[in-house]
């Protein structure tokens, strides 16, 4: 079958006999799961057997992209690696940009399917192609930059890397995927590689993308440039101050968790606010592969105690994690907490929210100075720097929080479980649910647990721009329901959530439809088709490995403590009512199970 | 009728403006307050507030709930922002 927009093969690699194998990529399967997300969650939900170990040889390790990736479309650089996660136990799907999803496309291949176990450490290397494993007992134990910087010279500049840090070799649970400072970051995805004995990959790919219909391809680029390009968002504020465009915004609304979610609200905003990293810190932009946004941005640090350390970010969630969930005001030790975090390979979210936690564990008296080796207070910058530290070289209390909340609570105990931030497993990122309730309803339904990219009603709820009150339950089920459909198309095709602040469905249906040809993909009511059936089969995955309907909540601090001062003052979230509209508008049963007539309209 | 209250700017209305924070004294009706700030800070203030930028009224946005005759009360705070689209 001749291909457009996808290579049409499926690269197989065991690494328990070094074996590899090429797959020609089903035309229903495109059609019936589009790609990236949809094309992974497929493979996973057939290939892996359910109550697999996610850290054994039989879980699989999906690298995907999606048809649109690799080509003229703006954003169009992403990619996910798709795993059982060994830090939820359930689904995950990790997603960054950068140009390893390019590479891998232009080798000839739309996923990269990774089984088994070596017995040492290896590396994939993909040469269009060529296959091989080679050895990694040299990379073993080298940091990303290091593992990266070693790669490159062996293989040249145009080989794109995506390597584990010592964290992943260790297989934490949060551990990370590192390629040339993008992060396949939440859920522990380098675990997963960590336990293959896998370190990195390598990939250099010399093909073309062939196009339907190119001048019509083109017509629709052109387009679609433009409307990213004037939209005030990703053709302003985005590019000025990278996704800290945010930061004070989120602040005022009182959304902005604070040591912990004790708070709604931070008072250290004179050093922590996206002007002073645009002015201060910032010292030059970056963009993927096809994005014209370049809301990446090179940090370094000039003066101060952490005079010389950069990073590629800090994102804005980091800037959360590492600044008011820690009580932190010092943007330099935020900048060196991520340059940790992406060196040693682990999720910088989760990191700063676990750091958050055993403050909140310490100040509460259920981990003492004894055990941590120091005191651990909110706001002490310097006892912030020491546990991720610690985090990250496997050490001392560092051992256990590398585990992730859930998991460290479970062995803390004395009550620390309810100042355990996650939902699933997973650690919630920068947004309090109490000042937007749909918010809240986002977590406790994402697929992969304490996470904002299957749903962020923020701007709708706060800004108010569709009138959605953010203190009402009204409307706010039939929003989530129907963006968690619409960013799994978006997952699926390999485009990045920021365009569709700019482009409407339309315009992505006519840039995939003259890319492709395919008629199934011909509009927008199509395609949402296929992202509910995308968020249901990865809602089957996660029954079939035995999730409890009732983890589909959220903390218990969320559900009963008001916050104190701001504009949620005296909130907390009304999830039982939105779950229960969600459920019967997603038609599934009460206890959160698709039900039969629903999965067979959308051919499960 | 006049009330004091503290204005901010927001990411690139910042640097827009040339200010991020600030107290003012405008009428108390809630519209014609925003047209004396946006001829202050040479802002199309009226025209383009839903579409080029939105506001905070006290943390909360102006457009849930505002009566054509909402009233500003001494030490509100309005917050201007850009339009973002997510996080």
């Amino acid at each position: 079958m001749q291909w457009f927009g996808y290579a049409g093969k499926l690269l197989y690699v065991n690494l328990s006999n070094g074996n590899y194998e090429v797959k020609e990529l089903a035309p229903e399967q495109a059609k019936k799961y589009l790609g990236g997300k949809g094309l992974a969650a497929s493979i996973l939900y057939d290939r892996l057997q359910p109550g697999q170990d996610p850290l054994g040889p039989e879980n699989l390790l999906v690298f995907a992209t999606g048809p649109l990736t690799a080509t003229l479309a703006p954003t169009s650089s992403r990619m996910i690696v798709a795993t059982k996660s060994p830090l939820t136990g359930l689904w995950l799907d990790s997603n960054a940009g950068g140009f390893l999803g390019r590479e891998i496309k232009f080798a000839g291949y739309d996923a990269l399917i990774v089984e088994g176990k070596s017995l040492e450490p290896v590396y994939i290397l993909i040469e269009d192609d060529r296959v091989e494993l080679r050895p990694a007992n040299n990379l073993w134990g080298k940091d990303t930059f290091e593992t990266h910087q070693t790669l490159k010279e062996l293989h040249g500049p145009d080989y794109r890397v995506a390597a584990i840090g010592q964290a992943g070799e260790r297989m934490d649970k949060l551990a990370a995927i590192i390629s040339e400072a993008r992060a396949f970051g939440r859920g522990g995805a380098g675990a997963v590689m960590g336990s293959k004995n896998l370190k990195a990959i390598v990939v250099r790919g010399t093909r073309g993308i062939n196009i339907a219909d190119y001048q019509k391809f083109v017509d629709y680029v052109k387009e679609a440039f433009n409307e990213v390009a004037i939209h005030p968002d990703t053709g302003g504020g985005r590019n000025h101050y990278g996704t800290s465009v945010i930061y004070s915004f989120i602040n005022e609304a009182g959304v902005h968790p604070v040591e912990n979610f004790r708070k709604g609200k931070f008072t250290g905003t004179d050093t922590i606010n996206e002007e002073v990293l645009r002015s201060k810190y910032y010292k030059k932009d970056k963009a993927c592969s096809s994005c014209p946004i370049a809301c990446s941005k090179l940090a370094k640090v000039d003066e101060g105690k952490y005079q010389g350390k950069f990073t590629e970010g800090p994102e804005y969630e980091d800037v959360w994690s590492f600044g008011a969930q820690c009580g932190n005001t010092d943007l330099g030790a935020v900048i060196y907490a991520e340059y940790l975090c992406d060196a040693y390979g682990l999720d910088a979210t989760s990191v700063g929210n676990v750091v958050g936690f055993a403050m909140e564990c310490f100040e509460q008296g259920a981990l003492t100075e004894e055990e941590i080796g120091y005191p651990l207070r909110f706001g002490d910058t310097e006892a912030m720097i020491k546990t991720v530290e610690a985090i990250c070289q496997g050490q001392g209390i560092g051992k256990l929080l590398a585990q992730g909340v859930r998991y460290a609570s479970e062995q803390i105990g004395k009550g620390s479980e309810k100042w355990a931030m996650h939902v699933k497993g997973m650690e919630l990122p920068a947004y309090d649910p109490r000042g937007a309730f749909g918010m809240g309803l986002a977590y406790a339904t994402s697929d992969r647990g304490g996470c904002h990219l299957r749903s962020w009603p923020i701007a709708q709820e706060v800004l108010a721009a569709n009138r959605m009150d953010p203190f009402s339950v009204e409307f706010k089920a039939e929003f989530i329901k129907s963006e968690q459909d619409l960013i799994a198309v978006i997952d699926s095709l390999g485009l990045c959530l920021f365009a569709t602040f700019a482009l409407s469905l339309k315009q992505i249906v006519g840039m995939l439809s003259a890319l492709t040809g395919i008629q199934e993909f011909n509009s927008g009511e199509k395609l949402m088709v296929i992202g509910e059936r995308i968020y249901n089969l990865t809602r089957l995955f996660n029954l079939r490995e035995g999730m409890a309907p009732a983890s589909d909540t959220l903390p218990e601090r969320l559900l009963t403590e008001q916050l104190a001062e701001g504009p949620a003052a005296g909130q907390v979230v009304p999830l039982d009512i939105m779950l229960k509209e969600y459920y019967t508008i997603r038609h599934w049963d009460e206890a959160g199970r698709p039900l039969p007539a629903k999965l067979e309209e959308l051919g499960l | 009728m006049t009330v004091k209250i503290q204005v901010k700017f927001f990411a690139q209305l910042a640097i827009q403006t040339g200010c991020r924070s600030c107290t003012l004294e405008v009428p108390n009706n809630f519209y014609q307050a925003i047209e004396v700030i946006g001829a202050r800070f040479n802002l199309p203030a009226k025209e383009k507030l839903g579409t080029y930028y939105s506001i905070l009224i006290n943390g909360k946005g102006y457009s849930y709930g505002l009566a054509d005759n909402y009233e500003l009360k001494d030490e509100d705070t309005l917050a201007f922002v850009p339009i973002l689209s997510g996080g």
